[in-house]
């Protein structure tokens, strides 16, 4: 009986004790949470890094300096370019390379990278806002 | 005071002049992470990169209503037009970002928004739905090919100087479904040593790979600066940029009359090159090779029919099975220099080679008979060669010439091939 009511007694105080602290821990691993995302997030940025350096490693065309902050990209006007730009000169089959490129370095995106078209004819500024929003949601 | 009334209203007018002159600029997408305080925001012209610009003024951009300002907002590097502006946390009821002031590139002038710049945030999957629904129609648009070469009156030399008609068109329409790709070739011409008789029509399903994956693996696990730059030099001084290995079926047939068709599974093997830049880009070239492809195959009707026809015509020979090893190579080059003063002002220059070894015996045109009354094994090779010159262009639309040279024989019936054509050339831009 008495091994019973210290039960309840233990339980009980517990409870109590757990009332006050769960929403601490949950507080705690919220913003523990948040911060890993922000550490990632910064570490990634918004992938426009990484869809230059794919493209950069298909096309001598697009040169970057990375140790510029930020980075200095020639053609300056690359976001407004299609890849099939004279300027770029991808093709359709370099467009599947890029693809392939961009997976390797954004691999937590891979299935988004995948359904985009390997349609040299796209804007490039527009996949990298693709890219973007599916890094936001990764 | 008529004086100061008539000095307001021409301030008035002034003011609404100067409004009218700026261009109009708003959000595309304003849309927050499901994963994090943050906030995508896409405008419709290219923003500028000052760090002093306005929409970079954190005390100046805020959520609606809840009135609260970000803790930072960077501009993406591979799109001027997008924005990602972080918060500590978005408050429940917030549905709106708004921007006290842009700047922005619109022809290559600077201009400021005549005012606040704002927008309702938008659901998320369905910002990335609509994106890709555009990629989607964007390709369809450009139906797998940049160059929209129209052969406009074009007509076929041949060796011999015969002249008349022809058709060379290379088209991919959307089956819509992911990953497969189809296309529609023929090649036919009426003139004899010209009409190469080619057409196929399937599709292929294509994986890619890149070139030396470690590469792009230290590039990925590298921090910006001197020594990721170095990666870069060194990932771009390769010759190679990556592989593809494509898989698909196929009917070819001879388009004159399609007595001779077969069904064929193709798969091949191919290196693709860098694009490689030259003076100062305005130059570049880019290649392939395929070291080796397999072709193999049923025949679903052979030339006996058409020789048949012909009383004097002896039957040809049952083709049945079909295995081929095809090989072959491509070289693009090209420059533009549209602020020459010259008439030249872009040259194309495109070689491509395939080479196939028929391992079983093959119906084929009789040189001799001009039908298709006998078969054969062996070497077949095709070459053709594009030269496309542009001599004048619109804004959207450049003029030109495009002379073929063509040499070799394709299947499904390897007619010999020797031509020259020329036609007029236009291309459109998408």
């Amino acid at each position: 009986m008495a091994k019973n009511s210290g039960k309840k007694g233990n339980k009980h105080g517990n409870k109590q004790g757990g009332k006050e602290s769960k929403p601490q821990e949950a507080v705690a691993v919220r913003e523990s949470f948040a911060r890993m995302i922000r550490e990632k997030q910064e570490a990634i940025g918004d992938g426009g890094l990484q869809v230059l350096l794919a493209l950069a490693s298909v096309t001598t065309l697009v040169t970057l300096d990375t140790s510029t902050t930020p980075p200095t990209v020639t053609p300056a006007n690359i976001g407004t370019l299609t890849f099939n730009d004279p300027s770029i000169g991808l093709t359709d089959e370099g467009m599947r390379i890029f693809k392939a490129n961009l997976t390797i370095l954004l691999p937590q995106i891979a299935r988004d990278i995948e359904s985009i078209p390997a349609s040299a004819a796209l804007n490039i500024g527009k996949v990298a806002e693709f890219v973007q929003l599916s890094l936001m949601g990764a | 005071m008529r004086i100061s009334r008539f000095t307001a209203a021409f301030t008035l007018l002034a003011a609404v002049a100067q409004a009218q002159d700026v261009p109009a600029i708003k959000i595309d997408i304003a849309t927050v992470s499901p994963k994090a305080p943050v906030v995508m925001v896409v405008f419709s012209e290219q923003l500028t990169a000052t760090s002093t610009a306005a929409h970079f003024d954190r005390m100046r951009v805020r959520l609606m209503p809840t009135n609260v300002t970000p803790t930072g907002i960077s501009q993406n590097i591979a799109s001027a037009a997008s924005l990602t502006v972080v918060f500590t946390a978005i408050p429940a009821g917030t549905t709106r970002i708004c921007f006290d002031s842009v700047q922005f590139t619109k022809s290559g002038v600077i201009s400021e928004s005549s005012g606040q710049v704002c927008a309702d945030l938008s659901d998320f999957e369905a910002e990335k739905q609509a994106r890709l629904k555009a990629f989607g129609e964007a390709a369809k648009a450009a139906g797998g090919k940049y160059d929209k070469d129209i052969f406009a009156s074009g007509f076929v030399t041949t060796a011999s100087e015969e002249s008349a008609g022809g058709a060379d068109l290379s088209l991919t329409p959307d089956l819509n479904i992911p990953g497969l790709e189809s296309f529609v070739r023929i090649k036919k011409a009426t003139a004899d040593e010209g009409d190469a008789r080619h057409f196929e029509a399937g599709a292929e399903f294509s994986f890619a790979g890149t070139w030396k994956p470690s590469e792009m693996r230290r590039m990925a696990e590298t921090p910006p600066g001197e020594e990721l730059n170095k990666l870069l030099r060194a990932r771009q001084s390769n010759i190679i940029a990556g592989w593809l290995v494509d898989v698909g079926v196929k009917l070819e047939g001879d388009p004159t009359n399609f007595n001779v068709t077969n069904f064929v599974m193709d798969s091949g093997f191919q290196l693709r090159t860098m694009t490689k830049g030259f003076l100062g880009r305005r130059g570049f070239w880019r290649g392939f090779i395929l070291p080796v492809g397999v072709e193999a195959g049923q025949s679903l009707g052979a030339g006996a029919v058409e020789a048949a026809t012909v009383p004097a015509a002896p039957a040809a020979p049952a083709v049945n099975k079909i295995v081929r090893y095809k090989g072959g190579a491509g070289l693009t080059i090209y420059f533009d220099n549209p602020n020459t003063q010259i008439p030249l002002r872009r040259i194309a220059l495109e070689a491509n080679t395939v080479l196939r070894q028929l391992f079983r015996d093959e119906s084929r045109i009789n040189d001799e008979t001009k039908l298709i009354d006998t078969t054969d094994k062996g070497t077949h090779a095709y070459t053709e060669v594009d030269l496309k010159v542009f001599v004048a262009e619109t804004a959207k639309t450049r003029y030109g010439l495009k002379i073929s040279f063509n040499r070799g024989r394709l299947p499904p019936v390897y007619a010999e091939v020797k031509s020259f054509d020329f036609g007029f050339l236009m291309e459109t831009d998408k």
